[in-house]
């Protein structure tokens, strides 16, 4: 186990010092001068005095390499820069933010799960049924709907009509939390469900289903401990990349229901050019995406025996 | 004069069918057989008989399309075609057990061989985990495996032998009235097939248990059944005590089948003319009749019944039902 | 299977409402009553009837001429996305594929790192690097899309290289551009389409998307995204200002779904395009993988 994590590590290298590069140079690859920006953005005059010092400031003198290793060290030790708009820290800023949106995806995670395992075990055991074609035409609807119109459409027809439920914001307890993460679920549980379906129905026709039926066993254990045990497992893999979608989608999710996390945090940035906050942002999601992955891949070799053989080619005793 | 053992299963009659969109396949078209405790038979046919498919309807698992349209099973005095699926679900497993041929595709990949045995054991009797375990190493002591190693071992892990040994231990743990074993040995090398035979016997006489060998090696038959049933194109042509069936075979069929196998007619290696019959397309009259040296008309129109030819032996041949019964038939099998 | 493909009611209405919407939005200046850009404020939000089949918006334009037009622009936007993606991502995973070695290395890495991110996210921040407009999120929507058809394209080609007829078609002398163009180009295309037919929904809910964050196309044009963000202080008092353009995104991305889940049984039987239990058979009876060391 060790020896295949310091492997993964080890490939990961390379991607980190991708991801960083990219997230550094975005600065530089922008149109406009940052030193001007910089300034704009904090009301202070544009004077070349002024432009000078700013330059200084963000060490745009240097050689590109020299930046970029300055930078880097800086993010190691959690010095970020600091933001054009308000000139606090960036690592703050965006600290301060992210229990929203880890709040705000697991929320939505936990929707989706809820919606998709029920939905799509059922509907391979109904393969064929008119419920099944239904499930079909539902779950592509729900997959084509976009998150923001439907963010929109909950808000009109069931925040709106009723008093307990709270249009936006965060804060009055998890009845905030059932809107936007029923937003953010809903399109992702859709494709769950049909990847689900496909699973299960591949693995209800290998030949140790049938094996068990011979031996006895009760239908519903079939099911939980041997079909959805096997079909989960690709499933779970896919998590990385729906994590991904999850995450682009709290960026829009956060607006619609003003909810403060950085993805709101990251979008007011982008329009502002607040470059540091973006570079910050980027790098949360490059870097915390990289790991995510890495987890979810462990956590498959722990869900599958047979990839724990391949890697370490001995037997488990 | 062999001792008359108690029939323990009777298959009357049995009929499975696949409807395709050009024809129904009869897999299985009136097959009959019984089985005596203790006692081992082995039913012994082509590829594409139709025994794969009589195993799984005698557990009533065809798989959908297919389905059985009619006959008896008769298990302990109950007829299982009639039984309702939560009564039929507790005998699989307990009154009648399968191994299948390829051992691999038994287990579960993801899931341990004794997780497999012990939520067998638990999915019949009310037992705790413990005892369970206990009872699954017990029977693969029985069957000469490394118990431990292999209870915590995943079916890759272990060599093909071992998995089927396994395998069986799973289908013994209950003490089954009747076990299936589906070609269990044919993918097994010479000495490993010979290791689960072993241990196949020495159950059959410890336990009273009554086996149906399913086979198309005839030497693996030989080595461990009493009785023999010989399939063709989804009915029995020939059944009976099988040294005598191998000594005198009374059906075209069974005599050919014996003279394509060096083993049983030394100097002779003769391959059947033609080829096996299309389950979709049966002949009118007896299916083995355009592959028949020694045909005749009535062959042609008619299909032989599985007629008592000698006591415990029958045959479905026109022409040798003939040459015993020239005035009638007797009693159909 | 293409039989079965013309047969499934789904499949079918799905080709039917791509070919509607295709029809109605490429004929947005033949059909649209009005011109959907200039402001109108004497006629704002008309109800439905009369001059405007479907009404005005806050702006005083027609909403049908918008809807038209927004869908035109929609879609040949989309088309075009498409287009580069598939100029990128098919030769790339060709080559990585093909040649294997350190340029498949290579490619792959540069490939890990742009799924490194979050799809939504790379495309905000090159947005926001470039700047609002729809030229750039069609560049940044490219960037992040190739991937994973270089990714299908190359595991197709690694699994095809091994088959006989490459491997006849190598042993006759065959130059690697013909076997690449002859033998593994038809193959790969297949389900590189079925991909695509998806993929032209997802870039549909994407440019809607980054336009109705304010990042893609900029006012007074009509995109359906953008659409609903002007209608975003209307939801309550006029809701069909986003009822329309919201469900003309829906449908049209269910259209593609719908066509894309149907090509998928007639264009990809063997699944390369959707994940599947780990390491099926080929029998597709038993499901397992390499067998490591027994116990003996």
């Amino acid at each position: 186990m060790l020896r295949y994590l310091t492997k993964r590590l080890f490939t990961l290298v390379p991607v980190l010092l991708g991801v960083t590069f990219i997230t550094f140079i975005l600065m530089d690859i922008a149109p406009g001068d940052p030193a001007e920006i910089m300034l704009s953005r904090r009301d202070i005059e544009v004077t070349p005095e002024n432009l000078e010092r700013a330059r200084e400031a963000l060490g745009l003198g240097d050689p590109l390499p020299v930046r970029y290793l300055d930078w880097l060290q800086g993010a190691v030790r959690g010095d970020l820069g600091v933001s054009f708009t308000t000139g606090e820290p960036v690592t703050r800023e965006i600290i301060s933010r992210l229990p929203a949106t880890i709040e705000l995806a697991a929320g939505g995670l936990a929707v989706m799960f809820i919606l998709a395992l029920p939905l799509g075990t059922m509907a391979a055991l109904l393969r064929g049924s008119p419920g099944d074609h239904l499930g079909r035409l539902a779950a592509l609807a729900g997959a084509s709907i976009p998150s923001f119109y439907l963010g929109l459409l909950l808000i009109t027809y069931i925040a709106v009509p009723n008093e307990g439920i709270p249009v936006m914001g965060r804060g009055g307890g998890l009845i905030n939390l059932l809107l936007p993460s029923l937003t953010l679920g809903f399109g992702l549980a859709a494709t769950y469900a049909r990847l689900l379906r496909a699973n299960l129905l591949e693995v209800l026709q290998l030949d140790f289903i049938r094996s068990a039926r011979s031996r006895g066993l009760k239908e519903t254990l079939i099911i939980s401990n041997h079909a959805l045990r096997n079909a989960l497992i690709p499933v779970v893999t896919l998590l990385g990349i729906t994590l991904g979608h999850l995450l682009g989608g709290t960026v829009v999710v956060e607006r619609i229901f003003a909810w403060p996390g950085v993805g709101r945090l990251a979008i007011d940035a982008i329009f502002d050019r607040n470059y540091p906050i973006i570079q910050g942002y980027v790098l949360l999601m490059g870097v915390g995406f990289v790991f995510i992955n890495l987890l979810i891949d462990l956590s498959y070799r722990f869900l599958d025996p047979r990839v724990r053989m391949e890697e370490e080619g001995g037997r488990v005793s | 004069m062999e001792n008359f053992n108690r029939k323990v299963m009777e298959v009357k009659n049995l009929h499975t069918l696949f409807p395709t969109t050009s024809g129904d396949i009869r897999a299985a078209n009136g097959i009959n057989f019984f089985m005596e405790e203790g006692r081992c038979l082995a039913l012994i046919g082509e590829s594409g008989a139709g025994k794969s498919v009589t195993a799984l309807s005698l557990l009533r698992l065809v798989p959908p399309p297919g389905k059985t349209t009619g006959g008896e099973i008769i298990l302990d005095g109950r007829d299982l075609l009639r039984l309702g699926k939560s009564e039929m679900r507790r005998i699989r497993g307990e009154d009648l057990a399968m191994v299948f041929q390829d051992s691999l595709s038994t287990f579960n990949p993801v899931r341990t061989v004794g997780a497999h045995i012990c939520e067998t054991i638990k999915a019949h009797r009310r037992l705790p985990r413990t005892l369970a375990r206990e009872i699954a190493l017990e029977k693969m002591v029985d069957l000469g495996l490394p118990a431990d190693r292999v209870f915590r071992s995943f079916p890759f892990q272990l060599s093909g032998g071992m998995r089927q040994r396994a395998a069986l231990a799973m289908a013994l743990c209950l003490h089954p009235r009747v076990l299936i074993t589906d070609e269990a040995t044919t993918s097994l090398d010479v000495t490993l097939q010979a290791q689960v035979l072993y241990y196949l016997k020495k159950h059959l006489k410890d336990c009273c248990m009554s086996v149906l060998f399913i086979t198309h090696d005839l030497a693996a038959a030989a080595a461990v059944a009493d009785r023999v049933a010989v399939i063709y194109a989804g009915r029995i042509v020939e059944s009976g005590p099988l040294k005598e069936v191998f000594k005198q075979p009374l059906h075209p069929y069974t005599r050919a089948l014996l003279r394509s196998h060096p083993s049983f007619c030394p100097g002779i290696l003769e391959p059947i003319q033609g080829s096996p019959p299309d389950l979709a397309n049966l002949p009118a009259g007896c299916s083995f009749f355009p592959r028949c040296s020694e045909a005749g008309d009535i062959c042609r129109s008619s299909v032989p019944d599985l007629v008592e030819m000698a006591h415990e032996r029958g045959a479905a041949c026109h022409l040798v039902q003939k040459q015993v019964y020239p005035e009638g038939k007797k009693a159909v099998l | 299977m293409t039989a079965r493909f013309l047969r499934d009611p789904m499949s079918l209405a799905g080709l039917a409402v791509i070919i509607l919407i295709f029809a109605v939005t490429m004929g947005a200046p033949l059909l649209s009553p009005h011109d959907p850009l200039p402001v109108s404020l004497p006629e704002r939000l008309q109800p439905a009837g009369g001059d405007y089949p479907l009404g005005t918006d806050p702006l005083g334009r027609c909403l049908l001429s918008r809807l038209l037009y927004g869908g035109r622009m929609t879609l040949q936007y989309s088309l075009s996305v498409l287009f580069i993606i598939l100029s990128i991502g098919i030769p790339v995973g060709l080559l990585a594929g093909y040649r294997g070695g350190i340029v498949d290395s290579l490619l792959m890495r540069v490939a890990d790192i742009v799924l490194a991110f979050p799809n939504l996210v790379l495309a905000l921040v090159v947005t926001g690097i470039l700047g609002p407009g729809l030229i750039n999120i069609m560049i940044a929507l490219a960037l992040v899309s190739w991937v994973q058809y270089a990714r299908v394209v190359r595991g197709m080609v690694l699994s095809l290289k091994q088959k006989e007829f490459v491997l006849s078609a190598r042993s006759v002398g065959t130059a690697p551009a013909g076997i690449i163009w002859r033998h593994l180009l038809p193959n790969v295309l297949p389900p590189v389409a079925v991909m695509a037919t998806l993929n032209l929904g997802t870039l549909v809910l994407s440019i809607s998307t980054l336009s109705f964050l304010g990042l893609g196309a900029q006012p007074p044009l009509p995109e359906w995204g953008a659409m609903i963000n002007e209608a975003r202080n209307y939801i309550v008092s006029q809701p069909r200002l986003m009822l329309y353009p919201g469900t003309a995104i829906a449908v049209t991305v269910l259209g593609f779904n719908l066509l894309g889940d149907g090509l998928r049984d007639v264009l990809d039987p063997q699944g390369f395009t959707s994940p599947r239990v780990y390491g099926l058979g080929e029998d597709k009876k038993t499901a397992y993988t390499a067998e490591s060391k027994r116990i003996k």
